[in-house]
């Protein structure tokens, strides 16, 4: 009787354990493939920034002193 | 005592990257919060640039003018210590990804995390009108 409970209830949790362990490797690897792609580095507002710098400069360089 | 190692592998496993997801999210939602910040300065600064240019503003005849106009929230050398703040930024949120990626021991990714809690302060600090403390609120049960 004991072993007629105790199989299922481990082959379930082996099945949950599996699962669990793709469902992670999954994620992990979806979130490798963000830290990759450069998702934590903010290149939208360097490019912005760049380029606002750069549009001063010309229009001071376009001016003269006094 | 196999299934207590196995246990105990996926128990480690999980915590390793509960961390893991712990660093991401957190770099992820600075990320957001420093773009956000300067897109609203970024916004500003070039209304009072299109203000400011001769092209648009026949007052302003001069570089010192054209400075004046500006004023010093948004004349070249505010919106160089802003661009400089990105670049820093920047800097640290690549190697937080390096660490991350490599899989480093979670004090030294948790230093980085805080590292580019810093750098992001500091850049929205130079933004008029936002609040660095915005940072803590959002980092609040991660670090």
């Amino acid at each position: 009787v004991i072993r007629e409970i105790l199989v299922p209830v481990i082959e379930g949790i082996a099945k949950a354990i599996s699962t669990s362990r793709e469902a992670l490797a999954a994620e992990l690897e979806e979130i490798a493939k963000g830290v990759r792609d450069g998702k934590l580095i903010a290149n939208e507002a360097f490019t912005r920034a760049k380029h606002s710098v750069d549009r001063i400069r010309e229009v001071k360089e376009g001016l003269p002193d006094e | 005592m196999k299934k207590l190692l196995l246990a105990t592998t996926l128990l480690t496993s999980c915590t390793s990257a509960d961390r893991i997801r712990y660093a991401y999210a957190g770099g992820a939602t600075l990320k957001q919060a420093v773009e956000d910040t300067h897109a609203l300065y970024d916004g500003k600064l070039n209304a009072k640039i299109d203000a400011c240019d001769p092209k648009n503003n026949k007052a302003v005849t001069t570089d010192a003018q054209f400075d004046a106009c500006l004023t010093d929230r948004y004349d070249e050398a505010a919106a160089t210590r802003v661009l400089k703040a990105v670049e820093a930024y920047n800097k640290v949120a690549s190697t937080l990804s390096e660490l991350i990626l490599i899989g480093a021991e979670w004090p030294a990714v948790q230093q980085k995390l805080r590292e580019l809690a810093t750098a992001a302060k500091t850049l929205i600090a130079l933004v008029p009108g936002a609040d660095p403390a915005v940072v803590d609120r959002l980092l609040r049960g991660v670090l």
